[in-house]
């Protein structure tokens, strides 16, 4: 059994981890603050276009007079809400699937890990390209797509576990009682391989923020979300903007925030990896 | 041919059925066809076609036939090298695709090989003894955050507006008659940046992977071995550690190889450097199916073929493989 109290504070022992959380809390924060204020409406035009930094306007206006600050303080919001959905959705179908695999080894997971091993050689960024071109621009759409492509990494190592942990006494012996896949997996394999989810979804849910924002760089996000790919997008369409000192406070805070994101759950990601490979070393 | 590569052969061949079978239904399976598009083409109001008009449009596509012919004239077309006719280009498909191949290729596989050099120098600088690998591991940790977008937007601001050294955007100067050598400087002059980012956005995993070999093969007695012969660092660090370190390397080198043109996507689009993933990105503006369907393919045949010629040279290079 795991000790949950020691992992969870193996992973805020080690420093890089506990950057992660704070920035993962601050983004959250960030999130949660522009759903109730913002400093202006982020789609009403209030200022002169490309107007910089100012007392009204923290982060300036972007090319159509619309506050920077507040497209960034919303597009957290999609970021966010893409990680969380797609590193939920993602570990969920995987540590299901992977589980059944692992547990019925010989038809069925040999079909689900062909199904793995497709899924994961298949060119990943043109094969989102292509779904997001093909199917209506919704945010949803983009979450379900990205879940689609990141469960089997997940599946994968949640099948290797199952392997041997139904190997176990435990196991055979409430196999022989006659209980069923459903409860074993219930009562027995999920108290087990819960700890190694946490950081399956962390990573999961960096490279869905990634891919988010890569879509709505090539136009692909929702239209309706503000997402900070689509603000780096308008702004590299945005004529002459370049040689103006206007690509400092576009361009340059959604990137920021993009890549600040990504450091987040990567670190985090590291921390939960590195307590796990502690309690197994122990 | 063994029993081994044999395998690997049949789940490439999976991998395949399954593009085919993704491009073949997804236009199928997604509301929207040749008969809505023809009756709201001519603007914002959509037409009323008669009937013949509708059975026309779908004889002329094939759409009337049942879907298993369907499914086999594709396949005819594709192995006569039909991958469709472009909407937004008039043109065909495969010749379009063929057109910008090199244009990804090259400059992915040179910033692949030279982010994997940078990485293995780096790993025998820092990983062969302790202390001050913090040096790496910090600006590496912040590369890798930056998507390759956002880094390639911030150099093409700093280093062909701020500072004009590089061309904004592009393979080549545009209406000039170079020739030879000086074609060949345009050319890398253009690459230069695009080239800087891809090395960049691959360096750091390439060196985690070097990283984690060189501490494995480090720690082996017959490291220790050498050492309590006396031999001198280096021998020990090249022959000892390096050699025996490098194949993991090596087999991450081969699925980076594979991605590579896929990470290119986003790159080519900031610089509008004129490769695979500038045309998916024209696909995508110009609502191009058939060549984005292409395009899928394309990657999916370079991901095979190099996962192919992988397994082939890991055979070749271990024996222990052969056997299995």
């Amino acid at each position: 059994m795991h000790d949950w109290r020691e992992l969870s504070a193996s992973a805020w022992r080690e420093p890089m981890g506990r950057a992660g959380f704070f920035g993962i809390g601050a983004l959250t924060l960030l999130a949660l603050a522009s759903l109730c204020w913002t400093p202006h409406d982020p789609d009403a035009i209030s200022g002169a276009s490309l107007s910089p930094p100012s007392l009204s306007h923290l982060l300036g206006t972007n090319g159509i007079g619309q506050d920077v600050l507040s497209q960034v303080l919303t597009g957290c919001r999609v970021s966010l809400i893409t990680a969380l959905a797609v590193g939920l959705g993602a570990t969920a179908i995987g540590f299901v699937v992977g589980a059944a695999a692992g547990y019925y080894p010989r038809r069925l997971g040999v079909v689900l890990m062909r199904l793995v091993d497709v899924l994961m050689t298949i060119p990943r960024l043109p094969f989102i390209i292509l779904l997001a071109a093909f199917l209506p621009p919704r945010l949803a759409n983009v979450i379900a797509v990205l879940i689609f492509l990141a469960w089997p990494q997940a599946a994968r190592t949640i099948r290797a576990q199952t392997l041997s942990l139904r190997e176990r006494d435990y196991i055979r012996f409430a196999q022989f009682s006659g209980l069923g896949f459903v409860h074993i997996l219930r009562r027995h394999l999920l108290p087990e391989l819960f700890p190694l989810l946490p950081a399956k979804a962390v990573g999961a849910a960096a490279q869905a923020i990634v891919a988010e924002v890569g879509l709505g760089f090539l136009g692909l996000g929702d239209p309706t979300q503000r997402s900070w790919g689509m603000m780096v997008r308008g702004a590299l369409d945005y004529p002459g903007l370049l040689w103006t000192d206007a690509w400092s406070w576009w361009i340059l805070p959604p990137s920021v925030m993009v890549s600040f994101a990504v450091l987040s759950f990567t670190l985090a990601g590291y921390g939960l990896d590195e307590a796990l490979r502690r309690e197994r070393e122990r | 041919m063994s029993g081994y590569l044999l395998r690997r052969t049949a789940s490439y061949l999976l991998v395949l059925a399954a593009a085919l079978a993704i491009n073949f239904f997804l236009p199928r399976v997604i509301p929207g066809n040749p008969v809505e598009e023809a009756s709201s083409a001519s603007g914002s109001l959509p037409v009323q076609l008669d009937r013949q008009t509708v059975d026309a449009i779908r004889k002329h596509y094939g759409l009337d036939r049942p879907v298993a012919a369907q499914f086999g004239s594709y396949l005819a077309g594709l192995a006569r090298g039909d991958l469709g006719w472009s909407i937004g280009y008039k043109a065909p498909v495969g010749r379009l695709i063929l057109e910008r191949l090199p244009w990804t290729l090259v400059p992915a596989m040179g910033a692949l090989m030279a982010s994997f050099a940078l990485a293995v120098l780096f790993g025998i600088r820092y990983c062969t003894r302790d202390g001050g690998e913090w040096r790496v591991l910090l600006p590496g940790v912040l590369l890798e955050s930056a998507p390759p977008f956002v880094l390639g937007g911030l150099l093409l601001v700093l280093l062909s507006v701020k500072i004009p050294i590089f061309p904004l955007s592009g393979a080549y100067s545009a209406f000039s008659d170079l020739t030879g050598l000086r074609s060949a400087i345009d050319v890398a002059h253009h690459a230069a940046l695009p080239f800087l980012v891809l090395v960049a956005s691959n360096f750091f995993s390439a060196y985690l992977v070097v990283r984690s070999s060189l501490l494995l093969v480090r720690n082996e007695p017959y490291v220790l071995m050498a050492e309590i012969k006396g031999l001198p660092e280096s021998v020990i660090r090249r022959r000892y550690i390096l050699r025996n370190a490098l194949l993991p390397v090596a087999t991450f080198f081969g699925t980076r190889l594979a991605t590579s043109t896929g990470r290119a996507i986003l790159v080519e689009v900031v610089f509008a450097y004129p490769g695979i993933g500038r045309l998916s990105y024209e696909a995508v503006l110009s609502h191009d199916y058939p060549l984005l369907q292409g395009i899928f393919l394309a990657f999916t045949l370079w991901i095979l073929l190099v996962n192919f010629c992988a397994d082939c040279l890991y055979m070749s290079l271990d024996p222990r493989v052969r056997e299995v």
